[in-house]
């Protein structure tokens, strides 16, 4: 469910299945809140140093798999492409947005035991289209309807 | 491919029509905050990722399961270098579906509500969810459950009830009788006659001016209880 409230300054908040926004709100944050709200992806920015230990169910976001060939968005990785993805060592020809690996931190909050697919995204830094990953995600769920 | 879409599209519905019911989750458990009825089948997610899970039975079989962020966390709209902010409140509302193709099935729901917040299960299929319900493992909270009698009970309910059964269109018919004069009467959908002309017509053109008359002007007359006036018999 999704609240416009009639006011020109930026603000916005989300509850359980329920989101609001003003009018003054950027379309590349209601954008990036309805990337949580209606397709369940995660915040792959992580602006604290803590360590994830669990399982994560969005669809952009991972523990460390058992094994590197179970990553669950493997079919996108390009051959040859090192997986963890060392940020500083990136393959030639490298596109920030669109290459998919596995770069450690996410989650918000975690530095380390979690991954995110890509180093731009709009679940990262807004402004960035959606990644390969989340774009499959949401035309996932889309398909049901 | 295209069909594949469809064949999933079709295999995710469920119902032809739905209750939306708000649930309000606090520490006391769960209530009823509101409800109204949507004219759309609902969406069975194939992956369930948040932790605040739903079960809807209607006669005791599941028929949806649905997965919610905690709706007693607010989180801000996300800020470029800070991220979101988080603020925590004793109680928040949720909107679950109560799918049904038929009126009937309304008369046995279940809604039960869990918290799987510290089971760290991840994404989970909707049939796995389903299973937790019958018996809840320690580390999933049972938060509570309503069933058709606390939906009665809210004011909605009357609203969503008034919305959902059909009106009786009932009908004008207007027919010969045997003295060979026009009359009309009015039938309920049923068959049921519930008003006649009283008298007949030497024309059809008559008969069709009264049946104008009494459907234009019958809405808006007024009711007169004769009968609560003292010796009145009519």
């Amino acid at each position: 469910m999704i609240v416009l409230v009639n006011d020109g300054r930026p603000g916005g908040c989300n509850r359980g299945d329920t989101a609001a926004f003003t009018r003054g709100e950027r379309s590349e944050v209601i954008a990036h809140e309805l990337g949580h709200n209606l397709f369940r992806l995660g915040d792959e920015y992580h602006n604290d140093t803590r360590n994830f230990v669990g399982v994560r169910g969005e669809a952009n976001l991972t523990e460390q798999p058992a094994t590197w060939a179970a990553l669950k968005w493997g079919a996108l990785v390009a051959a040859g492409t090192p997986l963890p993805t060392d940020p500083a060592a990136l393959p030639g020809g490298w596109n920030n947005r669109t290459s998919v690996g596995a770069f450690e931190g996410g989650g918000a909050n975690f530095s380390t035991g979690i991954f995110r697919p890509v180093l731009e995204c709009r679940m990262n830094q807004n402004d960035p289209p959606w990644c390969p990953v989340c774009g499959q995600e949401i035309d996932r769920i889309m398909g049901a309807f | 491919m295209e069909n594949t879409k469809h064949d999933t599209r079709q295999a995710n519905r469920r119902g032809s029509r739905h209750l939306r019911v708000g649930l309000e989750i606090s520490p006391a458990g769960v209530r009823v905050a509101s409800m109204w009825a949507v004219d759309q089948p609902s969406v069975q997610s194939a992956r369930l990722v948040e932790p605040i899970l739903a079960r809807i039975d209607l006669a005791t079989r599941p028929v949806l399961v649905e997965a919610f962020a905690d709706p007693r966390v607010t989180r801000g709209t996300f800020r470029k270098d800070l991220g979101h902010s988080y603020g925590v409140e004793q109680s928040g509302v949720v909107h679950v579906s109560v799918p049904f193709d038929d009126l009937r099935q309304l008369a046995e729901v279940r809604i039960r509500v869990l918290d799987a917040s510290n089971a760290g299960l991840g994404a989970t299929e909707p049939v796995g969810v389903a299973a937790l319900f019958d018996s809840p493992p320690d580390s999933v909270r049972v938060i509570g459950d309503v069933d058709t009698a606390s939906l009665r009970k809210h004011p909605d309910w009357l609203k969503v009830a008034a919305a959902l059964v059909p009106a009786d269109p009932g009908r004008f018919e207007i027919y010969l009788d045997r003295a060979g004069e026009y009359r009309w009467r009015f039938r309920r959908a049923s068959g049921e006659c519930v008003a006649d002309s009283g008298q007949g017509y030497a024309s059809r053109e008559a008969c069709e001016n009264d049946v104008r008359w009494v459907r234009s002007h019958a809405p808006s007359s007024p009711v007169v209880s004769l009968d609560l006036l003292e010796g009145t018999r009519c």
